[in-house]
């Protein structure tokens, strides 16, 4: 039952609640939506005026311009490089947040904040060209703070993380294309502009102005990644738990959703505080906190907090009858929780002000008033825990481990455990010995148009067995967790022979006496940036651009824009690039031949579009073989 | 040729209609023994209450086949088959070269002591309801018996004019034969709210009269109910007695072969006469619904007139209506219990339940309250005795359309599916 | 008489036809005014899903409509003229047999008024509001035996062809 709905038993348990309730879920919206317009899944629908709507007829029958001229190619590139903006709008206001705070840590506004990493800071200030000598931690934060904010303006230069961190390669060739943003809002509003009616016609030069932006994208997404670490620690592996078992009948649970450690970090570091009070309310095991999305990503890989659930299945944590709290800061926040939550004692608290729904209680969050703000929400979750009904609850008992936290800098610190000296060199030795066949990259979200974690689950399989070395963030590591196969024990079984060895060797040097778990955990969605400073510290080692690496990506099911332009600079940075889903540009077979054969000869990367994850795998294993190739190594054979 | 149709309502209509169609000049003559011009039965309750006049419940000239020879107050007395022949009243004879017996049924009268007093009213003709409405006048309380369609149809009828009614039913739940216990349930809150009363398990064992007026109903457990107006809504049987007159076979109804021919081979016979086989179970019922009786009197007709077709069978149960502002649609066995091949699916949200009931690959039963949309489809399923092995899940939830069925018949889907692109 | 013919390979399910189609069965008759008109305007016409395919759903104003053999009122008849089935909502009194009987599941129910709604063909149009308001052309307003000559000219050139 629910097969078409996720594979995931705990989401399949709660569907069955769900059903005896009657409650309406994603999926009956979803349904309820069918058929979906075929303008709009083509990307052929216009509303960039008050002249339109406009819409191209797909099969040739009805109009073939809009209503100031545009053409289906000019139509899909528009509404794809809009969707681009809005990813890179999300991505950077997370960063811009993270800005902000950081400078106001380093004014000495934000007392409940700190410089956690102080390491971490002076690395990063000093590669982006900050001085630091004679400078205290303070003043180092207040420069870098500075710098980060004035990323977003306009700039007479090209945006600084990027020129710090990517390739001597990627950069001469962005620069020759004209696709280095000067600054980050820059980018984004360049899009607005150039696609509103009568600007930019040019499909292929509206392609490059929204790669443009993608770069951009990366750009905050690494700044983001930077300052959450100096704010909040840097990773190192941690053993955690996944699964909506994760909740606990006896203890006030919390779920942190949405993005941003400047809410979900302060929630875990004052509910110790609390605990007497939740104690006193009944709840014999305290609080109980709980991730849910990117934020849980976060927590979960500094501070061990359990990952419920995330993405298409969030609503099912409230269903349980055993969530006393949603706190949600932005993005992927569906609007249907204070709906879902009508039946249930859960509270649904929204902490910004730009991220406000019907129904849920607001407590603006101040990072000024930090404390208090996180203890206002714990104890909202407390007063809601006393209204529980006992009756309605239902946890089902189904709980993962789950191996999170491998940053860049744990991973080095695991590989110099091999090699001290040349901590890459065992990884590289490994690709071109052929026990690695490539790396790949998984992220995104679910979508629901995908039984939740079908093709996530199918793909890592099939190249697990290949030998591919596998990394993830975002939902994608939400989905593997929730299959136990962020574990030592998932090597074991799934990781064909060379893979399997290697972690294991890695795992053993690392004192685990147990293989490295199978799929390695990078992060939030801003952490594909981690993934990238691997990717760049293995290009710049074997003296060859991105393009050339057996490094692919892959969002099997993805479904925000964020990852459309994550997509996108993936593409740019030269890494073959598999969707599951099929994004509205086949309206367009110029956009679309573009994405998936152009980019190629253009910087190396491209779109695979392949909605069954058997063959994704297939033509992953392709791309990273056709890799291996043009670096004079053997291509894997794998029956 | 001259077609003769002894009943003008719903089976009668529908013959006269085929037959219209097929042979544009046949003579057809038809014959009602009420006086009242052809009407639609199931609107008289509305009489009662003064919602409708005699001219809104009449069928209108756009559904009248051309060209009738309608004879009103006219009662058929006797068959000669041989001579085919039949008497009107006393003493005229009416030659034929094809009759159809459409003589539909009558309310069933209990034999309960004081049942034909005056006050108390069965409820099948329009003189009944113009009967019932001169009581209600006057009425503060009325008591029905059976909580079937015809109780309930009165019950919330009479409450429109602000009498008390209560209704006694001796099965254990309203409308017992359309509803099953879950729906019963959702249905007697509405009736509940509607202020009419309900007692379960009962049935009249007097009706006691003072002089010209009803004045009370005593029930089986000897406890009295004040009345003012009593109606019975108990059943219906077939008017066989021309039939019988005329040597026809018969048993609880008029017996005929898929071709609804009866023993004689010039006659005929549709609607509530008939006893036919139920297209679910294949036992033989008697149906007394208006839908069969138009598609028995549309075949009937068309072979009359000369055609071939034949009849499937009827629906012992296919019944649309709305009691409290409330919809239910209940089709086929609707009563079926789990196991032996049958499988029962019933989901209840609030007022709204599904109920379908399969046996081995064939869907069998339906009861909607609530959402009713696309019924029509499932009855369609249950007709035809389709495999719907391939659509089970569909059918299950609440977005079942048609697109599902064709694409669950391949070589369907490819003729609907035509080559029409042009790029 | 003419007939709406449907091609689904047409359909994007964009589902103008629906609006259209409520639109015009409105008293304000434009897409602006229409919506928040009370008895609330309905559509006759549905675009379905299934298997990933589009299907439009309408009336197919059928010979032996069982709707109109079904309607205990006389509220369901035949248009002379234009063949068509409609229902008279003077007689209508929303038992819903129709809506138990129609075997492609097209007849609605409006519940403000307690009336059955369906397909009229849009009797004061030329041609109706579905058709012509359909951006790729995939309803067609035609004579059943023009519409079947054209489809069997443009099957036997795709035979002929390869």
């Amino acid at each position: 039952m629910f097969e078409d709905r996720s594979i995931s038993p705990d989401s399949i348990e709660m569907l069955g609640v769900a059903q005896k309730l009657g409650a309406e879920l994603v999926w009956d919206r979803y349904a309820a939506q069918l058929p979906q317009c075929g303008f709009g899944e083509t990307g052929l629908c216009c509303r960039h005026c008050l002249q339109g709507p406009c819409r191209i007829d797909p099969f040739g029958n009805g109009p073939q311009t809009g209503v100031c001229g545009a053409t289906a190619d000019t139509i899909v590139a528009r509404g794809l490089d809009r969707s681009i903006a809005g990813g890179t709008a999300a991505h950077s206001g997370h960063a811009k947040h993270l800005a902000h705070t950081l400078k106001k840590v380093a004014e000495g506004k934000a007392p409940d904040y700190g410089i956690k990493d102080s390491n971490k800071l002076r690395a990063v200030a000093q590669r982006q060209g900050i001085q630091l000598v004679g400078k205290s931690d303070q003043q180092v934060a207040a420069e870098l703070a500075d710098l980060a904010l004035e990323e977003f303006a306009e700039r007479s230069a090209p945006v600084e993380w990027t020129m710090k961190t990517l390739t001597a390669g990627r950069l001469k060739k962005f620069g020759e294309m004209g696709l280095l943003p000067y600054g980050i809002d820059s980018a984004i509003s360049e899009i607005m502009h150039r696609t509103t009616n009568g600007v930019d016609a040019d499909p292929v030069n509206l392609l490059l102005g929204g790669i443009k932006c993608a770069i951009a994208d990366y750009d905050g997404m690494a700044m983001a990644t930077d300052l959450s670490d100096i704010l909040f620690g840097v990773p190192q592996p941690t053993v955690a738990a996944a699964n909506l078992g994760t909740l606990k009948k006896d203890a006030v649970n919390i779920a942190v959703h949405g993005h941003n450690p400047v809410l979900s970090d302060m929630v875990v570091a004052f509910a110790p505080q609390m605990e007497a009070e939740a104690k006193k309310a009944g709840a014999k095991e305290g609080i109980n906190i709980v991730g849910i999305c990117c934020t849980g990503n976060e927590v979960l890989m500094r501070h061990g907090v359990p990952m419920a659930t995330s993405s298409v299945s969030q609503e099912l944590a409230i269903l349980t009858g055993a969530l006393d709290a949603m706190v949600v800061d932005y993005q992927c926040v569906m609007p249907s929780l204070t709906k879902v939550a009508e039946g249930f004692h859960t509270q649904v608290i929204t902490t910004m002000g730009i991220a406000k729904m019907p129904g849920a209680t607001h407590i603006n969050f101040e990072e000024e008033h930090a404390a208090e703000g996180a203890r206002e929400i714990i104890h909202l979750a407390i007063e809601a825990f006393k209204k529980r009904d006992a009756a309605k609850i239902h946890i089902p008992d189904i709980r993962n481990t789950a191996i999170a936290g491998v940053s860049a800098e744990a991973l080095i610190g695991i590989l110099s455990k091999v090699d001290g000296a040349d901590p890459l060199k065992p990884l590289l030795d490994n690709i071109v010995n052929g026990n690695i066949t490539g790396v790949c990259l998984f992220a995104g979200c679910n979508n629901v148009k995908i039984p939740q974690d079908r093709n996530f689950v199918t793909m890592i399989k099939e190249l697990a067995r290949r030998d591919v070395l596998i990394l993830a963030t975002g939902c994608a590591s939400g989905a593997f967790a929730r299959h136990g196969l962020m574990t030592p024990q998932a090597t074991e079984k799934y990781a064909g022979p060379g893979l399997k060895a290697v972690l294991t060797a890695l795992g053993n040097a690392a004192g685990l006496n147990a293989p490295l778990p199978l799929v390695l955990h990078t992060g939030s969605c801003v952490d594909n940036t981690r993934a990238v400073a691997i990717a760049v510290a293995i290009a710049n080692k074997l003296g060859v651009d991105l393009d050339k690496l057996p490094v692919v990506a892959s969002a099997p099911e993805a479904s925000m824009e964020k990852a459309i332009s994550i997509g996108t600079w993936a593409v740019a940075l030269g890494l073959p690039t598999h969707v599951g889903v099929v994004p509205p540009v086949t309206g367009s077979p110029l956009v679309t031949q573009v994405l998936t054969q152009t980019a190629k000869d253009l910087f190396g990367g491209y779109f695979i579009v392949e909605l069954d994850p058997v063959k994704a795998a297939e033509k992953l294993f392709e791309a990273m073989n056709e890799r291996r190739k043009g670096l004079g190594l053997a291509e894997k054979v794998v029956a | 040729m001259r077609h003769v149709i002894v009943g003008v309502s719903a089976a009668g209509m529908a013959a006269a209609e085929a037959i219209r169609k097929r042979d544009p000049s046949a003579e057809i003559v038809m014959l009602s023994d009420e006086t009242h011009p052809p009407y639609y039965r199931p609107l008289i309750p509305y009489l009662i209450y003064k919602e409708k006049t005699g001219e809104d419940i009449l069928r209108q000239a756009r559904l009248t086949p051309s060209n009738l020879n309608l004879r009103l107050g006219v009662r058929a007395t006797h068959l000669d088959p041989k001579n085919h022949t039949l008497t009107l009243g006393h003493d005229e004879i009416l030659s034929y070269d094809r009759l159809l017996i459409a003589t539909g049924a009558s309310p069933i009268r209990p034999d309960i002591s004081g049942l034909d007093g005056p006050g108390v009213f069965l409820l099948r003709t329009w003189a009944d309801a113009e009967g019932i409405a001169t009581v209600a006048k006057g009425a503060k309380h009325a008591v029905i018996l059976g909580a079937g369609r015809i109780g309930m149809k009165s019950a919330f009828a009479l409450r429109h004019l602000g009498i008390e009614v209560t209704i006694v039913e001796l099965d254990k739940r309203i409308v017992p034969q359309q509803l099953d216990d879950e729906s019963a349930a959702i249905f007697a809150q509405a009736v509940a709210e509607a202020g009419i009363k309900t007692i379960l398990g009962q049935t009249f064992k007097a009706v006691n009269h003072k002089g010209k007026k009803v004045t009370s109903v005593t029930l089986d457990d000897g406890s009295k109910l004040k009345a003012d107006l009593v109606i019975v809504g108990v059943g219906v049987r077939a008017n066989l007695e021309l039939a019988v007159s005329g040597g026809l076979r018969v048993h609880q109804g008029l017996l005929v072969d898929e071709h609804l021919r009866t023993s004689d081979a010039h006659i005929f016979a549709a609607g509530d006469v008939v006893e036919t086989k139920d297209i679910v179970s294949g036992n033989s019922i008697v149906s007394g619904i208006w839908t069969n009786a138009a598609e028995m009197g549309r075949i009937a007709g068309d072979n009359m007139a000369g055609g071939n077709s034949t009849y499937e069978g009827a629906f012992s149960l296919l019944n649309a209506m709305e009691l409290g502002g409330l919809p239910v649609v209940s089709v086929g066995d609707v009563q079926a219990l789990p196991g032996d091949g049958v499988e029962v699916f019933a989901e209840r949200h609030g007022q709204a339940y599904r109920k379908l009931v399969f046996r081995g690959d064939r869907l069998i039963g339906l009861i909607l309250v609530g959402q009713i949309e696309r019924a029509g489809i499932y009855q369609t399923l249950i007709r035809e005795k389709a495999d719907v092995s391939a659509l089970r899940r569909e059918l299950l939830g609440p977005r079942f359309h048609y697109g599902h069925y064709i694409l669950s018949k391949p070589r369907m889907a490819d003729r609907y599916v035509m080559a029409g692109k042009k790029n | 008489m003419k007939s709406i013919f449907v091609q689904p390979d047409l359909c994007t399910a964009c589902k103008t036809c629906e609006m259209q189609c409520a639109i015009e069965h409105s008293q304000a008759k434009n897409i602006f005014a229409s919506p928040s008109e009370k008895p609330h305007p309905m559509n006759r016409v549905y675009v379905e899903a299934a298997d990933g395919r589009k299907i439009p759903i309408f009336c197919r104003h059928c010979e032996d409509a069982p709707c109109v053999a079904a309607c205990i009122s006389g509220a369901m008849f035949r248009d002379p003229i234009t063949d068509a089935v409609m229902c008279d909502w003077s007689r209508c009194i929303g038992c819903w047999t129709c809506v138990m009987v129609c075997p492609y599941g097209v007849i609605g129910r409006q519940l403000e008024l307690g009336k059955a709604v369906k397909c009229d063909l849009c009797p004061e149009r030329e041609s109706p509001a579905c058709v012509a308001s359909c951006p790729t052309k995939a309803l067609v307003y035609e004579d059943v035996e023009r519409f079947s000559k054209e489809k069997r000219a443009t099957f036997a050139a795709a035979i002929a062809g390869g």
